[in-house]
């Protein structure tokens, strides 16, 4: 019987660590390159206007991979996440006008999401299906309903006017409410059991099952916490511009989706599932964004650069030989 | 092999970043100032400042990108500017657009072309600084009273906006009840996008059908429109509406939207299926260099009319700016206001051929500006001094960039 190699321990951490090693590496190297080179174009990405704008452009997406950690872990995804950000801004503007108060519409949106929560977690496996077939049908419904509204509201942009709207913009809050989140999301994934049984069903569902895990009520817990994430990230999208839209947050999904696989997320979950992906993915992205103008690449040009970084970054983290994405 | 592959696409992604960059565009902290080989006729070189200028367009392709594209790389040229492409949000969204702009945003750009509105109010918060036009866009709701970016007409860095065709729906109506007319057409039947995303359509379906019930009280032969307005979702017409038995000896569609896109290729395929009346003809808007589309133009062709806002009404946007960032607004502008473009009505085969050969916006190419570098000048005020606002207006409002303006 062939006798299998062993690899060198140097090697076998190398191995094990590819993908971190890859993302952190990704990101890095952008820093570097845009420090060097867009002084080089007349502004530093160091300056404060661009720092406000790498911040701005960051914040959504990051807050939405935090949170989205937890289901990706499953083995899962969510495509519905983007309207449901569509969803909550607008409710956000609407009863923010019509109450004078954020708080209202924050608690309506929150519960929203544990209603979304319970039937993306549960319906999966109650229904027998794959997990992403739920959270497509929410997609779909919350699509019609935003559009209703808007055909009601009888317009396509609702502008928040019953109050100020500055303090999200301010980079130093975003920064907190990252922060904030990913000590909180960190700490629930890493030491209480709702992350590890998260990883553990993603590592092997029938195990976990086996081992007298409900996973239904994991799986659950799971998806809540993504929403309130997502509700949080809603906050700051309609503060932005203090506006929503019918299209806001189309396209939300697959940022998240970037910036996980950029960040090194294996996207079949389990046990390497890690919440710093989610930010190094989220900085590395928004930094190609705003780095790759300042140094004169046309807006056409960037998306080739970026999907040949996504491409790269597939590549090196794609562990299984013939497969396409990491695992 | 694995790691030396993609540290050799990561070199060859750094050269070539480096390769693309463009140190032309780099910013200096201030607008620049050059001095343009080209002066005013008959008086000194005028010092001029200049920079970068963002142009902020859903489109990025199709003969009317192209021809931006053409006349902006020509005239900017001229003026000294440089200029960058920003892709705003496809649906509009406020936050996408704001988004678009401040990733392009470089400490060089004097001014914003935007073709979106979602979000302006917000955009020239963020950039105080800099001046902006609105250009090709429906935005009678959106700066109107209580609009989402009616805060835009009381800054005075925004410099007012020219429309995509008409402002207002009732113009609009006007001219579609006009064609029906000359046309002939007795039945016919309308569709339009919905009025929550384009509410000067609707004004102009209602506005069409209040002249056809005026002019049927004295029309020796009336003209019957039949059944309510079909608005589209943004997806093509659906099969299902050639089949109802009142649709089928249709003499027109009027369709004041994209029609060539989601009207054509249904009314095409029901003709061809023997579903309706070989003679319905289409009236519509949009522009689309398709050569089978534009072979079924005029004559016997299925589509008859097509109305697009001028591509060259572009020179308002390009002038106002200039005039802006030179700090020599004319003497009888009096603030921002929404003007209607130049209106490119293409309603017969000998329109269509000549449009085919000398327009801009099928040939995208500079030899056949009708606004040239002669013609902008003449509405520069740091160019010629006698420059007003309402020549600059007029000439827009003339038949210099339509179809019988083409050379």
């Amino acid at each position: 019987m062939e006798k299998k190699r062993k690899l060198r321990p140097d090697r076998q951490w190398l191995r094990h660590h590819a993908a971190s090693l890859t993302a952190y590496g990704g990101l890095i190297f952008c820093v570097v390159l845009f420090t060097v080179l867009t002084p080089m174009f007349g502004e530093s990405i160091w300056s404060e206007r661009k720092l406000a704008t790498l911040m701005s452009n960051v914040i959504v997406t990051a807050l939405m991979s935090v949170g989205a950690v937890f289901v990706y872990a499953l083995g899962n995804m969510d495509i519905s996440i983007g309207r449901q950000v569509g969803l909550y801004a607008t409710l956000m503007v609407l009863l923010g006008n019509s109450t004078g108060s954020l708080l209202l519409p924050i608690v309506l949106c929150v519960a929203l999401s544990v209603v979304f929560a319970v039937i993306n977690g549960a319906a999966g496996d109650l229904l027998k299906m794959h997990p992403i077939i739920p959270s497509l049908v929410l997609m779909f419904f919350l699509m019609g309903v935003n559009s209703l509204i808007y055909v009601k509201l009888d317009t396509r942009n609702i502008a928040l006017t019953a109050m100020p709207h500055d303090v999200f913009k301010s980079p130093w809050l975003m920064l907190a409410v990252l922060a904030a989140e990913v000590l909180i999301v960190s700490y629930l994934f890493r030491y209480t059991r709702f992350g590890k049984y998260a990883r553990a069903i993603g590592a092997n569902q029938v195990a976990t099952r086996q081992c007298g895990v409900n996973l239904i009520r994991y799986k659950i817990i799971a998806y809540i916490i993504m929403g309130v994430c997502v509700v949080v990230a809603s906050l700051f999208q309609m503060g932005y511009t203090g506006a929503a839209s019918d299209a806001t947050g189309t396209g939300f999904e697959m940022d998240v989706m970037v910036a996980l696989i950029l960040g090194g997320m294996p996207l079949s979950g389990g046990m390497r599932s890690k919440v710093s992906c989610a930010v190094v993915g989220a900085f590395t992205f928004a930094l190609l964004d705003v780095g790759l103008p300042m140094i004169g690449i046309p807006t056409k040009v960037t998306f080739l650069i970026k999907a040949l970084i996504f491409l790269v970054v597939i590549y090196i983290t794609c562990r299984k030989k013939d497969g396409v994405l990491p695992r | 092999m694995k790691k030396i592959l993609a540290l050799l696409l990561a070199l060859t992604m750094v050269f070539a970043l480096v390769a693309c960059g463009n140190p032309g565009a780099a910013g200096t902290g201030t607008p620049n100032t050059d001095t343009p080989t080209t002066g005013t006729p008959g008086s000194e070189t005028p010092e001029r400042k200049t920079g970068k200028i963002l142009f902020c367009s859903s489109l990025t392709d199709g003969p009317q990108y192209e021809a931006y594209t053409t006349y902006l790389d020509t005239i900017l040229d001229e003026l000294g500017y440089t200029w960058e492409l920003v892709i705003g949000d496809p649906s509009n969204d406020p936050a996408g657009n704001l988004t678009a702009v401040r990733n392009a945003m470089t400490n060089n750009v004097v001014g914003l072309i935007t073709a979106q509105d979602g979000g302006l109010a917000e955009i020239m918060a963020e950039y105080p600084d800099m001046y902006v036009v609105g250009f090709m866009t429906d935005m009678a709701g959106v700066f109107g009273e209580g609009g989402t970016s009616a805060a835009c007409m009381e800054n005075d860095h925004f410099l007012g906006t020219v429309g995509d065709q008409y402002i207002s729906g009732e113009s609009l109506g006007k001219l579609y009840f006009d064609i029906v007319v000359e046309q002939g057409y007795q039945k016919v039947s309308t569709v339009t996008f919905p009025p929550f995303a384009y509410p000067n359509l609707m004004v102009a379906d209602v506005t069409f059908r209040a002249l056809v019930a005026e002019y049927n009280k004295t029309a020796a032969k009336p003209i019957e429109i039949v059944g309510d307005v079909e608005v589209l979702m943004f997806e093509p017409l659906s099969d299902a509406y050639f089949m109802d038995a009142s649709r089928k000896d249709l003499d027109a569609v009027v369709a004041p939207i994209a029609g060539c896109s989601f009207v054509y290729p249904t009314l095409k395929a029901a003709i061809e299926a023997g579903t309706i009346s070989a003679d319905t003809k289409l009236i519509t808007s949009g522009f689309d260099s398709d050569e089978s589309l534009l072979a079924d133009f005029g004559g016997d062709g299925v589509i008859q009319s097509i109305v697009i806002g001028g591509v060259e009404s572009i020179i308002w946007p390009v002038v106002m700016l200039d005039n802006a960032v030179q700090g020599k607004l004319p003497a009888d502008y009096a603030g921002p206001e929404q003007v209607d473009s130049a209106i490119f009505l293409i309603d017969s085969r000998e329109d269509m051929d000549k449009v085919i050969s000398d327009s801009l916006l099928y040939t995208g190419d500079a030899a056949h500006i009708a606004a040239d570098w002669n013609t902008v000048k003449t509405y520069l005020t740091s160019y010629n001094e006698n420059a007003s606002y309402a020549a600059l207006k007029e000439y827009l409002a003339s038949d210099a960039l339509t179809v019988d303006g083409l050379k």
